[in-house]
């Protein structure tokens, strides 16, 4: 009787232990599953202000009928996040993003599923113009150029036309 | 940052658009009266 | 809307290609009855008037680049990006009075080449020619190898056989015209582009309110309408000066200024720059509003088929795959008849055979452009990706020969010594500025060095150039 319960306590807890790890399996794949493919790693710098997203379900092959949320947090922006994209595709080309820090995140749902809570996973897009005090100096000396091409060209064809009168 | 103010971009887009049917406006006139004056070619 | 799926169905896309293709064909046999002699062949009997030669002017400066790029420029870099895009029709502003200019100069001028050799002699000849060929390769290339990836992304046709029927439309019908036969389909597919292009901007006005569009767009994309967002402003100089390039010395451009009736010619090229200048802003502004709109761009080279796709439907895609296909004729075809002549007056008669007569040049010519077509077909073959790089690695070269040209026409002063000096430092540092800062600064700089070098040189000058030299009949 004795040896019958604790049997039945040990299988309980292995019970329980597998029911344990099987619902965190799911909750792992369920929460952390979905992540970028590109750019790779957890940081991407760039000085125009894009970054190509392309985004999967880490670990497993293509999933039909995913439904993805991207989501951007901004550094001096909103408080709140700003939605990328949400919908079936795998990518989406972000632009027009100003100077600073912003954090993008992921997560998946089926169809008519709910979403996981936001996984820690993220990536870190800096964008970092090129310094005005080096293009103030290049637009300055291009607008010189150009002046001084219609100059050349205008002045040019008034002296031949002159000429042809004399 | 200073934006583009509304105002100047849409009226940027439809000053396009409309510049560029006159140009097919103009282009057709062109070669119509071209056609007529024979000076094509 | 994922990557794999076509817009357009393969057998639409094919049904257009062959029709357009034996429209095209059988006009340049109706006009090529027109070109017997070798000035109708080159040059259309330099007599255009001012319908034709502003429409050619037009449509060949719209290629397949302004279809495609300029949507992307929207997204990258925005209002100003746009912008950029549309200083490219002040190179044809400029090239106005120049072409009045080259035409009293050179009456009896055929290429570019000409004018460089007797202008300046036989090393700024060299290398003159040996940047001109450089860019008139790398632009054939990358638009053959563009129209191949758009007609497959748009329609499913495969990229050897799309790229290659493409080449061989032009090849042909600008082996049996000539220039008649590409003046004259640039006039039709100049309409076509610009029937085209409003209809999809109208569709794009009818889906959504342009000022709530803006407020949107400001939220979500703001550095779009930074009105100093930095890579943009950058390339709006950097732009206007690679056009510079490209229009003043190329001979696609040449060849008009000899084609068009003298008096008309400058009014030609300027009612072309009128023409092309609202374009870019037209075709790429849904560009600025995709988020708007709720159209997600998967992939940046296919920012506008996905935009009109979007907006029209099936309907959409037939439209740009005809505009489409109209830019690359009108480019491809110019660019076929503008080198060969190049290598047929400058590299065969006045390298290789001085005397052989205009009847022979007038056939070496079909054969050059048969084997140009070749060369373009074979370094296409091996699908190497988007050949714009390259293009836009062409940028330096050009914007350093903008000067040499411009003082060449109008001051006596400018010398062989300048003009070699400025095209190959210009080009060196424009490289170097290409690798070093990006490419939107790289003909921007080329041209900045180039035009110091060839100001001091003249500075220093004893040369006064009789322009008489440059009348090879008077000689």
């Amino acid at each position: 009787m004795h040896h019958a319960l604790i049997r039945l306590r040990t299988q309980s807890r292995t019970v329980a232990a597998i029911l344990i790890v099987i619902t965190l399996q799911l909750l792992t794949v369920d929460v952390g599953a979905a992540g970028f493919q590109e750019p790779d790693g957890e940081s991407y710098q760039t000085d125009d202000g894009t970054v190509p997203l392309v985004w999967g379900e880490i670990g497993v092959g293509p999933e039909p009928d995913r439904v993805y949320e991207v989501r951007r947090w901004s550094e001096g922006e909103t408080e709140s996040s700003l939605l990328v994209y949400e919908g079936e595709d795998t990518a989406s080309f972000v632009s027009g993003l100003n100077e600073g820090k912003h954090i993008f995140r992921i997560r998946s749902k089926d169809r008519d599923g709910v979403y996981p809570e936001w996984g820690d996973e993220s990536l870190e897009v800096t964008v970092d113009y090129i310094d005005m005090a080096i293009v103030w100096p290049l637009m300055g000396a291009g607008a010189v150029c150009f002046i001084v091409l219609i100059l050349t060209i205008v002045l040019g064809r008034r002296a031949v036309e002159r000429k042809e009168i004399a | 940052m200073v934006l583009f103010p509304k105002l100047v971009v849409v009226a940027l887009i439809f000053a396009a658009i409309i510049l560029t049917a006159a140009g097919v406006v103009t282009l057709l006139w062109m070669v119509v009266k071209d056609i007529i004056s024979k000076d094509l070619w | 809307m994922n990557q794999e799926e076509t817009i357009l169905a393969p057998g639409i896309g094919w049904t257009l290609l062959i029709a357009f293709g034996i429209m095209w064909v059988g006009l340049g046999l109706y006009w090529g009855r027109k070109s017997k002699s070798l000035d109708g062949f080159m040059l259309a009997g330099r007599n255009v008037g001012i319908a034709f030669g502003s429409a050619t002017a037009m449509a060949t400066w719209v290629t397949s680049n302004t279809i495609m790029v300029v949507p992307q420029f929207g997204l990258k870099m925005g209002v100003w990006g746009l912008l950029a895009f549309t200083t490219a029709s002040f190179g044809l502003f400029l090239f106005a009075p120049m072409a009045a200019r080259i035409r009293n100069l050179m009456p009896r001028g055929f290429t570019s080449g000409d004018f460089i050799r007797l202008r300046y002699g036989k090393v700024a000849w060299s290398v003159f020619l040996g940047i001109s060929l450089f860019y008139s390769m790398a632009w054939l290339v990358s638009m053959a190898m563009a129209g191949g990836i758009v007609l497959e992304a748009l329609a499913g046709i495969n990229y050897k056989y799309g790229m290659s029927m493409i080449l061989l439309v032009c090849v042909l019908y600008t082996l049996v015209g000539g220039l008649y036969a590409v003046i004259g389909t640039d006039f039709i597919q100049s309409v076509i582009i610009l029937i085209g292009i409003i209809a999809v901007a109208v569709a794009a006005l009818s889906r959504m309110d342009l000022g709530d569009a803006y407020e949107t767009s400001v939220q979500t994309q703001p550095a779009l309408f930074n009105a100093l967002l930095p890579v943009a402003l950058l390339s709006l100089f950097n732009n206007m000066f690679f056009g510079f390039g490209e229009v003043f010395h190329n001979n696609v451009w040449w060849s008009r200024a000899f084609a068009i009736r003298k008096k008309v010619v400058s009014k030609a090229f300027s009612l072309a720059g009128l023409l092309w200048l609202p374009i870019p802003l037209a075709v790429g502004f849904s560009a600025l509003f995709s988020n708007s709109l709720g159209i997600n761009i998967t992939d940046i080279d296919m920012t506008g088929p996905l935009i009109a796709g979007e907006l029209l439907g099936s309907t959409g895609a037939v439209v740009l795959f005809v505009v489409i296909f109209c830019s690359l004729g009108s480019s491809i075809d110019s660019l076929l008849a503008a080198t060969s002549d190049l290598l047929a007056e400058d590299v065969y008669k006045k390298m290789i055979n001085p005397s052989v007569s205009d009847e022979q040049l007038r056939k070496i010519s079909t054969l050059i452009i048969v084997g140009l077509g070749l060369v373009t077909w074979l370094i296409c073959l091996p699908r190497v990706g988007n050949l714009m790089s390259v293009l836009f690695f062409a940028g330096p070269f050009v914007g350093s020969a903008v000067w040499p040209v411009v003082t060449g026409l109008y001051w006596r002063r400018s010398n062989e010594v300048g003009a070699v000096l400025s095209m190959v430092c210009g080009s060196a540092i424009g490289l170097y500025a290409y690798f070093e800062y990006g490419w939107y600064t790289a003909s921007l700089i080329a041209t900045i060095v180039s035009m110091v070098i060839t100001f001091g040189t003249i500075a220093l000058s004893k040369t006064r150039f009789d322009w008489s030299v440059l009348n090879e009949e008077k000689l």
